[in-house]
């Protein structure tokens, strides 16, 4: 029997999953800090202003010229057509590599906009400084911008949204129209994945396949969403597999936000539809926080935003904790252990004695209904959700 | 499971009036057994596929592996289910034996909640061997937060100089004998314990005949004798 067993009180985790319509503040962050702000505290933006402008943080793009030319790296800069320093536009000669006596010729051109930063003559690789372009920041949002942080190129604006919680997620926080591939529990390979979902927040159902990710971030899909993910494919994405949520802070250009668990597991029964009426919307999605956020776009909403008040910047990225509450006949329960895991349902009944589960532990069993089927769940085994 | 701080009552002034308002503060999350291993992320599925016999899916087992960092207060249902998160438990053992071991007192502590979670005291007992690999004689207590430390009995562990052969174990009148590469259970009641060793296949610190006193318990004696 495990301490805290006794009729008086079933304490079991619960944890929130879906916040309907909200106010609260959300983060658009400036390109760039240099950039210039066209926004002030107080005033009122629609999805479609600009809140600001800036130029795209530069980067570096890396050419392997020793395999593009097949000669050794040491000679790669006699190859090298631009010197170093200077600019060179997209599809400009790069370098130059004869074959034959000079009868045939190999031809590389630069594939971005940039300047020619340096030569690793060890690696035979090209450095290229990515020029910085200008960029528009869109609100997305209804709203009132209720404070700037220029020092690090902030504006919060408070809006009215639902927020969908996840139980794990890697990537920093992007925006894009949310797509949904399948349903709630279906697989996604990457042959659902096309070029068209560019800049989109895919909900993948029960799991996205590895090929599927791949593609994913060779697309430019900004985001994904989905109920399961397998340990080791996330590990790739995050650098580990998780003790809680707030350890991983990597990014590998694609946000992902997992519902449910590690393996193939349905986008829980609160959560899927929620997503589906947004679907084709704006979303924010942050997966080092786990969260998806889904901006009401009405018009009217700006009444109930104009009429609520919040502390000037309420924005923490923080992610709701769990806490211990007393299980009782009625509540929305989620299970969270095999072989049921992500099983969603009612608490119709609870045992008042004790029963011996085949692992020898003894435990109050929980009946839960769902929408099929109803089950058994020893209590601790469940999460009440809401 | 950690069950602590009640819900608290709080007053607050309301503009004109006084009203009273009943704030809980929230419960802290129930934790489980595997709370107390920060480092169980360390933990691979090459690891547990190990003590599996190298059987499982590779894939499965990292997702269970997961879900069980997801959901540490999970309780395992089948024997499967419990055999598994013993596995697990012996690589987490694994991460912060100092916890589990003392070397210089040669003791092993398990935790009392731990005893709660594995039913099977001796199960637990032989994964806690099986991961501190203590050598000698080591004494194994439950550590309890009210009731302090509680003798279970104690690991004997000689060291095997012959694949084969037999150790020979005499507690008072009884007779025991183990054979080499196994482990093997025996009884001994609570408190001190004589025992007289035997053996031309393995020695206890560093003798083949000895007779010594070492602490016995519901648990017994663990004679092992595995490579």
């Amino acid at each position: 029997m495990i301490p805290g067993d006794n009729m008086d009180a079933l304490l079991v985790n619960s944890r929130l999953r879906v916040c309907k319509e909200q106010v609260l503040h959300i983060r658009k962050r400036m390109p760039s800090l240099r950039g210039k702000v066209h926004v002030a505290v107080g005033q009122e933006v629609s999805p479609g202003d600009i809140l600001g402008e800036g130029q795209t943080q530069v980067g570096f793009r890396t050419i392997h010229l020793t395999s593009e030319l097949g000669v050794d790296p040491k000679q790669v800069a006699r190859h090298l057509k631009p010197k170093i320093g200077q600019t060179i536009f997209q599809g400009e000669l790069l370098a130059e590599g004869k074959y034959l006596f000079g009868m045939r010729k190999k031809l590389i051109t630069s594939p971005v906009d940039g300047v020619v930063d340096c030569i690793d003559e060890e690696k035979g690789n090209l450095r290229l400084k990515l020029v910085p372009k200008p960029s528009k920041l869109i609100s997305g949002v209804y709203g009132v911008v209720d404070a700037l942080d220029e020092a690090k190129g902030d504006i919060i604006i408070r809006t009215l949204a639902s927020v969908v919680y996840g139980i794990l997620g890697s990537g920093r926080e992007r925006e894009g129209i949310i797509k949904i591939v399948g349903s709630a529990g279906d697989l996604i390979s990457s042959k659902q994945i096309t070029e068209s979902m560019r800049g989109s927040i895919i909900v993948g159902g029960g799991m996205v396949l590895p090929e599927a990710l791949q593609k994913s971030a060779a697309c430019g899909v900004v985001g994904i969403i989905s109920g399961g993910i397998n340990a080791g494919d996330f590990k790739a994405m995050a650098g580990e597999v998780v003790k809680t949520v707030q350890q991983v802070w990597s990014d590998v250009g694609l946000t992902i936000m997992v519902t449910e668990g590690f393996g193939a597991i349905p986008i829980g029964e609160d959560i899927f539809p929620v997503l589906q009426q947004h679907n084709g919307k704006y979303a924010f999605l942050d997966g080092h926080q786990a969260r998806l956020i889904l901006p009401i776009n009405d018009p009217s909403s700006m009444i109930c935003i104009r009429k609520t008040r919040l502390p000037a910047n309420t924005y923490t990225g923080g992610l709701p904790g769990a806490e211990a509450v007393d299980l009782k006949v009625g509540m929305t329960v989620r299970v969270v252990y095999s072989p049921a895991l992500g099983f969603h349902g009612l608490v119709e009944t609870i045992d008042k004695s004790l029963t011996a589960l085949p692992s020898g532990i003894k435990s109050y069993m929980v009946g839960v209904s769902g929408r099929r089927q109803k089950i058994q769940v020893p209590y601790q085994n469940l999460e009440v959700i809401g | 499971m950690k069950l602590n701080a009640p819900a608290s009552w709080r007053f607050c002034r309301f503009p004109r009036k006084f009203k009273l308002v009943v704030n809980y503060t929230l419960m802290p999350k129930l934790t489980g057994l595997f709370d107390h291993f920060p480092k169980l992320n360390t933990v691979t599925a090459d690891m547990v596929t190990a003590w599996l016999g190298g059987k499982a899916d590779a894939k499965l087992l990292e997702n269970r592996l997961g879900n069980r960092i997801l959901y540490p207060s999970a309780i395992p249902c089948s024997a499967e289910d419990i055999n598994f998160d013993l596995v697990i438990l012996r690589e987490a053992v694994k991460t912060q034996p100092q916890d589990f071991i003392n070397q210089n007192l040669r003791l092993i502590y398990i935790p009392e909640e731990f005893g709660q979670f594995f039913p099977d005291l001796r199960t637990l007992a032989v994964a806690f061997v099986d991961a501190l690999k203590p050598r000698g004689i080591t004494s194994i207590v439950l550590k309890s937060a009210t009731l302090g430390l509680k003798n279970l009995g104690s690991v004997i562990k000689p060291e095997v100089i012959s694949p084969s052969g037999t150790i020979l174990i005499r507690i008072h009148d009884q007779k025991y004998e183990v054979k080499v590469g196994c482990l093997t259970v025996i009884p001994a009641e609570s408190g001190k314990v004589d025992i007289n060793f035997q053996s031309r296949a393995a020695k206890l610190l560093g003798k083949d005949n000895a007779t010594l006193e070492v602490a016995g318990g519901k648990l017994g004696l663990l004679v092992d004798t595995r490579g």
